[in-house]
């Protein structure tokens, strides 16, 4: 599939919903926000994202991800003028044996800019779950914000998860934050909620549901109960 | 009513074991009080009740009626009609209480509650715990108080209606007021199930009918008794079991310096 290229410009406020793409271009500028929501069910392998944020602009990215495949994704949204701001959510669920990369990049090319990424996994049965990216704080981009959120729920013993954000940072007068969290199921939540009743994967289910779900409510109603399939499939 | 017998049940947790050979049955037209030092086993007993993987059974047997419990997974022993209120809830995020709690209640049922039929149990639940209705759809326990979290366990024993309720240290961070929603509610509860209610404090235990009272020391039960008993440990502590002939587990020398004695005195000291 070519190049999508999306431009708002001009105080323009749009809602977009994509099921369909591999390789995004985007451009919000002058005053202009762009709510975008990508839910990936396709066994497209390789995808790109660039995306250039402009003055007092805003970008905001919800992406769910369920295609049953391996994905090579990667990403770099520049934030090239004062006032650009950025939000990024991504969930993903593997199963079986997919490999799934994700590189979510971000660089405040001037001061004022905001980035806020939160990347949520699920890794399943022996897939593996890749987060990595790097946000890059210029010199000279003072009073800059830059969050980067990792984390990843490895399901089953044989599942793998990397989460391995980097901060770079060229400037002193700036909010810098990172974090990353590889683990198991909870065992505590496993048996409070068997407690109650629920078998073992419905207790999984629901834990699983209750970390992935919370993207999945900012898509139209089909698309919901496409994830919410989606999910059930692969459980 | 059904019988819960408890024989000669030995308990480790990572490999220290903590219930050392404990004997005690009670059925669900009574209410019982467990009381005892701390790490004694009376959370232990109640946690291996209901399944907890994290404590080992090294041996002897629970048997619910005719069924061997320790043979069953958590959620089959739920769907006996057993029930524990923890001690510390678990916040499990993005799940929401209500949608929790009707699968919990779809759990234990052959074919699905109704939605109206599940609204108006929910409703009755908050109305009775003093809850606001709105919480049913926060997420399960995320960013709860204390209370909140405590009350919210007894809301999901009225919506399950188990036989058999285990409470640990329910009545802890509770306000005085939600102390007394609580026990009224276990109080009128009371007719309708058996109860085992772990507290260190009298005055839940003032507020509720107790039937059989039980001091659990050193992974056994050290005395058995009525409601006087409770009354007099409130007062007078363990210490007197000791004169019984009663044996308490080694306690393990406690560091004599903490914050408030001059670490440098106590150093010198022991010179």
């Amino acid at each position: 599939m070519n190049e999508q290229k999306i431009i708002v410009n001009n105080k323009e406020n749009k809602v977009i919903e994509l099921t369909d793409f591999c390789d995004l271009n985007i451009e919000v500028l002058n005053g202009s926000t762009l709510t975008l929501k990508l839910a990936n069910f396709s066994k497209n392998e390789k995808m790109k994202f660039t995306a250039n944020v402009g003055k007092d602009s805003t970008l905001a990215v919800i992406f769910a991800d369920f295609a049953q495949s391996n994905i090579t994704f990667k990403s770099q949204v520049n934030l090239i003028e004062k006032g650009a701001n950025c939000t990024w959510h991504l969930a993903t669920l593997s199963n079986a044996k997919f490999e799934k990369k994700f590189d979510v990049s971000f660089i405040h090319e001037v001061g004022e800019t905001t980035a806020l990424m939160d990347n949520y996994g699920v890794a399943k049965d022996e897939s593996n779950i890749v987060f990595s990216g790097v946000n890059y704080i210029k010199n000279g981009s003072k009073k800059s914000n830059t969050k980067q959120n990792a984390k990843i729920i490895v399901f089953d013993k044989d599942a793998k998860g990397t989460a391995s954000p980097i901060l770079k940072i060229d400037e002193n007068d700036v909010q810098a934050s990172h974090g990353a969290v590889v683990g198991q199921l909870n065992s505590d939540h496993m048996f409070y909620l068997m407690s109650r009743g629920l078998n073992k994967e419905e207790a999984r289910m629901i834990i699983t549901l209750g970390y992935l779900k919370p993207i999945s409510n900012k898509f139209s109603e089909d698309i919901q109960s496409k994830i919410e399939n989606a999910i059930k499939e692969a459980m | 009513m059904s019988k819960l017998k408890i024989n000669d049940l030995h308990v480790a947790v990572k490999e220290k074991e903590i219930l050392k050979g404990l004997t005690i049955e009670f059925s669900t037209d009574e209410t019982v009080a467990l009381l005892g030092p701390n790490g004694n086993g009376k959370s232990t007993l109640l946690q291996t009740i209901m399944g907890n993987p994290n404590y080992e059974v090294v041996s002897g047997s629970i048997y619910y009626d005719d069924k061997d419990v320790l043979k069953l997974t958590t959620d089959e022993r739920s769907k006996l009609g057993i029930f524990l209120g923890m001690q510390y809830p678990s916040e499990v995020p993005g799940v929401n209480n209500s949608d929790f709690l009707k699968a919990a209640l779809n759990a234990h049922r052959e074919k699905p509650v109704s939605l109206f039929e599940f609204y108006k149990l929910l409703n009755n639940a908050y109305q009775e715990m003093h809850i606001p209705f709105e919480m049913s759809t926060r997420n399960l326990n995320e960013g709860f108080s204390g209370g909140e979290k405590k009350k919210n366990e007894i809301l999901q024993m009225l919506v399950l209606n188990p036989d058999l309720v285990m409470l640990d240290e329910i009545d802890s961070g509770l306000d005085v007021d939600a102390i007394q929603v609580v026990a009224s509610t276990i109080k009128k509860e009371q007719a309708n199930r058996g109860f085992l209610i772990v507290s260190h404090y009298a005055k839940l235990y003032e507020l509720i009918n107790i039937d059989k009272v039980y001091v659990l020391v050193n992974g056994k039960v050290a005395k058995t008794g009525d409601k006087s008993l409770i009354k007099k440990i409130d007062q007078e502590g363990y210490e007197w079991l000791k004169d019984e002939g009663i044996e308490f587990p080694n306690e393990e020398k406690m560091n004599t310096t903490s914050i408030g004695t001059c670490a440098t005195k106590e150093v010198l000291k022991g010179k």
